[in-house]
């Protein structure tokens, strides 16, 4: 049975973007594939795709994650004690061992 | 002429080599008697990496015949040994210690390999140790291709590393002596821990040619012997000049204990703090007992602090850049997963990353720890004399890296000597462990380090402390 023209107007863009619309069902529109639709599924495609190639590997196990933390962590440790140790321009890295 | 080996198999190498010239066996008698029991009690400790049975009773043979004739080569013909597996040995693989490496082999021997051929000794297997040295910092004693080595005292605890395998093989009475590697650590703590004797030689003294490389600038390899003396007569084989190891320092070293110093003469440094707050409180009395046996030998002793640098975040830095240079093809393709340590395979991979900026910072502090050490040693006193370990050796479950929970003990009022092990390998200073007495059944060890290139020094006070007591004659009884 067509809708009236007066409640016709007061329906969602997206009920009315097809003719009929009223006549196929209440979801109807949640089915239909619109062109717009269809772009918006191909730039979130690719948009997808390039955000998994971006993201890093997913760790194996969560206590890799942690040994790597703690050998970071290590690493920063020593470079901070080392770079408290006043070095005059002078001084040369060890080149010979020849005590 | 058959012999009861039980007792030789814990006999010093002079001693072995006296019954040899008297022939109270044959080489090849005592070969294969070493050889059964290094097969046999090998695996048990995961001590052994690789037999090398044929080879020895070959060589066995060869001395045998030497000896017929009185073709004596000095006092290590006909004594069986073993090598850590990082020593390249023609034809037999050299794993390394690490799974990636399993089915390596090198188609020559590493020079101080063929040194020890040369004078008749007999290499009777390759001994297991951490996997790659240990240089990516592991957390657990498991982390070998053979397993955590177990220690001839307590197979409940650890052998020490990263030289596990020689140091259990000589604890164990499974070969006469063996040769270590240590980059920071690695001979003088298994010795400690197992209750041999280990000597740290000068940076350079001896070839590395042939051995895994983890860390250009701090490699040493020494031997793991029952005595001081032992390291004496094996140091002199293996040291000096060689042309294909570019850090060589050109020097030879001569074993000559008729030239040592009266202890009158020799000012030993020590700090009270080490063996009254930074010793394990179980180990402080017998620490203590050891303090007293070098005081009562006529030594002068002198109180002392190591120069103030951050020793361990040095050689870290040091230990990182180099070795992930060195096995930087490994730690970029798959096979570092098959490691058996997930902490050493992480600090592997960080190592990657190491700025260029802290390994020179690093390498430029190293100029003033030279520096310093040269003045501590030329101005101060002749030698230290330091715990070698702490502690007793821990128990093979337990993480290596603190990370147990253990409770933190009080700060200790001064610096002392803590620290010395990294801080003598950063500057290329010779060491010796020496068993020292026992804590619960399990074995510990003081250290002499003294200046580079006088090893007789330390190998002279090793053998005095000998002397005075019986520490370094104990046997353990091994499990089935």
């Amino acid at each position: 049975m067509p809708i009236p023209r007066r409640q016709y107007l007061h329906l969602a863009p997206t009920e009315v973007s097809t003719s009929r619309a009223w006549e196929r069902g209440p979801h109807y529109n949640e089915r239909m594939v619109t062109r717009r639709k269809l772009a918006l599924l191909a730039t979130a495609g690719i948009a997808a795709k390039v955000a998994l190639a971006q993201a890093p590997p997913a760790p194996a196990r969560a206590e890799s994650d942690a040994d790597f933390e703690s050998a970071r962590q290590q690493a920063r440790n020593n470079f901070q004690a080392i770079a408290r140790v006043k070095l005059p321009m002078t001084v040369e890295p060890v080149t010979t061992f020849k005590a | 002429m058959a012999s009861d080996f039980s007792k030789i198999f814990f006999s010093s190498l002079t001693e072995i080599n006296a019954s040899l010239r008297k022939r109270e066996y044959s080489a090849v008698e005592l070969t294969k008697a070493f050889c059964d029991r290094l097969e046999e009690y090998g695996p048990k400790y995961n001590a052994l990496s690789h037999s090398m049975r044929k080879q020895a009773i070959k060589k066995a043979k060869d001395v045998d015949d030497d000896l017929k004739i009185d073709r004596t080569r000095g006092p290590l013909q006909g004594i069986p040994f073993g090598v850590k597996d990082l020593l390249a040995v023609k034809g037999h693989p050299t794993t390394w210690g690490a799974k990636p490496y399993a089915n390596q082999v090198f188609d020559y021997d590493a020079n101080i390999v063929k040194k020890l051929n040369k004078v008749g000794a007999i290499l009777i297997g390759k001994l297991s140790m951490v996997e790659l040295a240990g240089g990516g910092g592991y957390r657990f004693a498991s982390a070998s291709l053979t397993g955590p080595g177990l220690n001839p005292w307590d197979k409940s605890r650890w052998s020490g590393g990263s030289s596990s395998g020689p140091g259990v093989a000589v604890g164990a009475g499974l070969c006469t002596f063996a040769l270590g590697s240590e980059t920071s650590g690695s001979i003088i703590t298994p010795s400690a821990y197992c209750g041999v004797t280990g000597l740290r030689p000068t940076y350079g003294l001896v070839s590395r040619q042939g051995a895994m490389a983890l860390s250009w600038t701090l490699d040493k390899l020494g031997p793991i012997c029952r005595t001081a003396e032992d390291c004496g007569h094996v140091l002199q084989v293996i040291a000096g000049a060689d042309a294909d190891d570019p850090g060589s320092a050109g020097k030879s070293f001569f074993y000559t204990p008729q030239f040592a110093r009266k202890p009158q003469d020799v000012t030993i440094g020590y700090a009270p703090v080490d063996f009254e707050e930074y010793a394990e409180p179980a180990t402080r009395a017998a620490f203590k007992a050891a303090l007293d046996v070098v005081k009562s030998q006529g030594y002068k002793f002198k109180e002392v602090e190591l120069p103030d640098f951050p020793y361990g975040a040095m050689t870290s830095t040091i230990i990182a850049a180099e070795s992930a240079s060195i096995f930087e093809d490994l730690i970029k393709s798959d096979k570092i997963d098959e490691m058996a340590d997930k902490r050493q395979i992480a600090g592997f991979k960080t190592a990657v990353d190491t700025p260029a900026i802290e390994y020179l910072r690093a390498m430029r502090v190293r100029t003033l720890v030279q520096n310093a050490f040269h003045d501590f040693f030329y101005h101060n006193v002749d030698m230290v004399l330091v715990p070698s370990r702490t502690t007793v050796a821990s128990k093979i479950t337990d993480p290596l890296d603190g990370s147990g929970g253990a409770a933190q003990a009080p700060r200790p009022r001064s610096r002392g000597l803590s620290g010395i092990i990294p801080a003598g390998n950063l500057a290329g200073l010779p060491a010796i462990s020496a068993p020292c007495g026992f804590v619960d059944g399990l074995p510990i060890g003081i250290s002499f380090v003294t200046k580079p290139f006088f090893e007789n020094q330390i190998i002279a006070a090793g053998k005095l402390f000998q002397s005075a007591t019986d520490w370094h004659k104990r046997t353990p009884k091994l499990e089935g």
